[in-house]
């Protein structure tokens, strides 16, 4: 209820009627002059009296070069966005339209990494937004730079657990700005409902969304109405690759980039889990088509938990790991994070580990990969012998407990650490290294690993002029090219087996590669070769 | 007559195989959480039907489910959830007869009419064996919301059941031309079907794949594929030399385990068979 109504009982007294909150009869009775002076004084001051907040503005849809500012007003407005890099004047204005309770406004033509200042008006009335109000556009894709990231799961229950999280994340960031929020379901219990997410999510991070832009994936409880509808009305995720990724048509499961970050949303619940499903199709167009160094994904139901759900008999659990796990892996994905569980649980560093537990537990020494804790400063980093080829390692992450906890069934085989306390995480990524801590909500750290990719990428000098014969007898090929063309050689499986920009003369002996059939590949020269 | 009975089994073990719900086992920490919810508070709808739904998508039809229909179905706004569940229950129960007819009358009303609906009402049909009222539903279902997981799971079941609807894939990919998993199979269907209009959707719509998503590697060789199948063979080559370019420039394809082998192989494969038929045109010419 805004002042409208106090108004409108201030100079219709007599017919307002409380309990219908209706006027009743505007039209009998006659008015004196004093109070129809009053109402035309105060309906002045009503006309330029400002709307006022539902859900304070928050960051979506960041990019290097874009941004949108989206909040909900009690009643429809058309409020201006004014935003600059000095703010003392903010001279860029951008206007939401329609005129409605709800807005985003898109703000285009920005600078990569760069900090914009913003307010938000009705008219001239300044709404929100103080001058320290600011946002930090995406850097560049590709670059390399020192980000972090606050991660939160199932923290909607509004109990002082949910407040003190935020408190220590708070408190240990020394304020409410990251380069990215990411919520991993169950936003708002116990249904998502639409005054849910505004009382449980909206009101308890306001700081945080607007100065942070932020993420999520659906939980099973914002399932529980209409699919989801509200939580997908409350969010504007990338649908057409708008932040990097390639286009999933749905805000259900998406991508983006952060720097040399490749971020995956999917949804473990509402759209198909099917190994051969439309999410599954657009997740190996994604990875495909992603070049970044780093992959991290997020879904709802983790693979792994023995905590207030198990991985080994709940359907979400299973065919999230059976399904997406050999995808994600293959692709060289290096972190996934999951909540459901109310409590906190992190793996080793793991490949293929597809089975229940006790078929993971019997093959433990072919599927996890280090068996040490990770911990930089204990045990010494998890170390990933390639930065981007598939299976390699990937650690798998419970962080389900930001609102509350519950009972839990004990260590999962899998799982190197499993605490029953609330709390969050704070991910850094600095160039090759990624540093994950659990902090509880005392804001004392309760775990850390570290990932430390070790090689760079290869790129090939792609040369576009054309190639020139070459010959080759047993074992021995002359090149006439003197460019840096590469020479490619494959397994008669497809695999590469050689890569090497010849100069004049190439000898491949038995020891680089045994005897057998292979392809080889030189510019636009291609063929079957039998080595001897 | 033989080879018809040998089809006729063929068929039975795809759809049994195919449709038979297999059961999990029981989320207990879940459910024992949710039925101590419920014993507090029976009247906890919410709760209720979210234990029914996890017992049911479980493959169970435990005599909870039973007991949460009951429930539900004395609220009004309720009864169209008890009806969907109480349909699924009766499916796992085995008594088909019963769910066919509750199933049949859920997809006719706008409350109840739910994608699940259609998703079991197509099973049942199955399990019958009768194919053709399976594949009647899932008209149905992409007639109503025109959904991409229909429209995939209806032209599989088409090419199950050896049939090709050309104007399905057209329509299809005129209403999703930005979806993968539609595009993969309308390509599959297309180029399986044996004509040569079947084989012009598998080029036009690998080709729009090309320009989509660029940075495909799969869609490269299904193009490639389809190109070779026309017998345009130096675009062939050139598709797939691009396609070799994409895979070898980034060492996320190159590892011993990596996707791109497979697809590698099948590119080098093809480009090699490919170099016989460019030689013989090269030779005419």
């Amino acid at each position: 209820m805004r002042s409208v109504l106090t108004l409108k009982q201030l100079v219709f007294s007599k017919t307002y009627n409380h309990n219908k909150g209706l006027l009743e009869n505007r039209t009998k009775g006659t008015v004196p002059f004093w109070k129809f002076l009053a109402l035309l004084t105060v309906c002045s001051a009503a006309l330029i009296e400002a709307a006022s907040f539902v859900r304070t503005p928050y960051l979506q849809l960041g990019a290097p070069t874009s941004a949108s500012i989206c909040w909900r007003v009690d009643v429809a407005s058309v409020l201006t966005v004014r935003y600059g890099k000095d703010s003392s004047d903010l001279k860029s204005v951008s206007t939401a339209s329609p005129n409605s309770t709800n807005a985003c406004v898109s703000l285009t033509g920005l600078s990569p990494a760069t900090k914009y200042y913003y307010q938000v008006y009705d008219g001239n009335t300044r709404l929100a937004g103080t001058s320290e109000q600011y946002f930090v556009t995406h850097p560049p894709v590709g670059e390399k730079g020192a980000y972090k990231f606050w991660i939160i799961g199932d923290a909607g229950t509004l109990y002082s657990e949910q407040f003190a999280v935020r408190d220590a994340f708070l408190s240990i960031n020394k304020g409410p700005h990251t380069d990215g929020f990411i919520m991993l379901g169950d936003n708002a219990y116990e249904n998502g409902t639409d005054s849910e997410l505004t009382k449980k999510m909206f009101n308890v991070y306001p700081t945080i969304m607007s100065s942070t832009f932020t993420w999520s994936c659906i939980g099973n409880h914002e399932s529980y109405t209409s699919k989801g509808a509200p939580y997908l009305d409350a969010f504007n995720f990338p649908t057409q690759g708008q932040s990097g990724g390639v286009a999933s048509n749905t805000e259900l499961y998406y991508s983006y980039d952060y720097g040399n970050i490749h971020f995956i949303s999917l949804a473990s619940i509402v759209a198909s889990r099917s190994a051969t499903g439309p999410q599954m199709e657009w997740l190996k167009q994604d990875l495909q088509a992603t070049r970044q160094e780093w992959i991290v994904v997020y879904f709802h139901h983790p693979p792994y938990t023995w905590g207030s759900h198990n991985s080994d008999t709940e359907k979400e659990h299973i065919e999230m790991r059976q399904n997406f796990l050999p995808v994600l892996e293959q692709y060289g994905v290096d972190i996934v994070y999951g909540g459901h569980s109310h409590n906190y649980e992190r793996s080793f560093l793991l490949d293929s580990a597809y089975g229940n537990s006790t078929d993971n537990k019997n093959k433990s020494n072919r599927v996890i990969l280090d068996k040490r804790s990770g911990n930089p400063a204990t045990t010494g980093p998890y170390i990933k012998t390639s930065k981007t080829a598939g299976h390699k390692g990937t650690v798998y992450v419970v962080d389900g407990s930001s609102g509350k906890v519950s009972p839990i069934k004990g260590l999962h085989p899998m799982h190197y650490i499993q605490l029953r306390v609330e709390g969050s995480v704070i991910l850094t990524i600095n160039d090759t290294v990624a540093t994950h801590k659990f902090y509880d909500k005392s804001g004392k750290l309760l775990d850390e690993f570290q990932l430390i990719q070790r090689d760079s990428p290869t790129l090939v000098n792609s040369s576009k002029k054309s190639a020139s014969e070459f010959k080759y007898s047993g074992r021995t090929f002359w090149f006439s090219e003197k460019n840096q063309t590469e020479f490619f050689v494959y397994s008669i499986r497809g695999q590469m087996v050689m890569r090497k920009v010849p100069k004049g003369k190439l000898l491949i002996d038995s020891k680089m590669l045994p005897s057998g059939k292979y392809y080889y590949r030189f510019a636009s020269a291609y063929g079957k070769i039998d080595l001897q | 007559m033989n080879y018809f009975r040998i089809q006729k089994t063929f068929l039975f073990v795809y759809l049994l195989g195919s449709t038979l719900p297999f059961a999990h086992p029981r989320p207990s920490v879940t459910l024992n959480r949710l039925d101590s919810i419920i014993k507090h508070n029976p009247s906890a709808l919410t709760v209720r039907a979210e234990r029914s739904w996890l017992e049911l998508s479980n493959g169970h039809a435990g005599p909870s489910v039973l007991e949460d229909v009951v429930w539900l179905s004395r609220y009004p706004e309720w009864v169209p959830t008890a009806d969907r569940l109480h349909a699924h229950y009766l499916f796992l129960q085995g008594k088909f007869d019963s769910a066919r007819i509750m199933l049949y009358t859920n997809i006719e009303s706008p409350l109840k009419n739910s994608p699940d609906q259609f998703q079991l009402l197509a099973k049942l049909e199955l399990s019958m064996l009768d194919t053709n009222a399976a594949l009647a539903i899932w008209k149905r279902a992409w007639n109503a919301r025109h959904e991409e997981g229909d429209l995939m799971e209806f032209i599989n079941l088409h090419r199950a059941h050896k049939s090709t609807s050309l104007e399905l894939l057209r329509d299809g990919f005129h209403r999703h031309p930005k979806s993968p998993g539609v595009c993969k199979v309308i390509f599959e269907a297309a180029m399986s079907n044996g004509t040569e209009e079947g084989l012009e959707i598998g080029l036009i719509v690998s080709s729009h794949a090309l320009d989509t998503w660029p940075k495909s590697s799969d869609w490269r060789l299904r193009n490639a594929q389809a190109l070779f199948r026309k017998e345009k063979y130096f675009e062939v080559e050139a598709v797939l030399l691009d396609g070799l370019k994409i895979l070898d420039e980034s060492s996320r394809f190159n590892g011993e385990n990596s996707f791109a082998t497979d697809i590698r192989k099948d590119m080098l494969e093809l480009l090699v068979t490919n170099n016989l038929q460019t030689n013989k045109q090269k030779s005419k010419q």
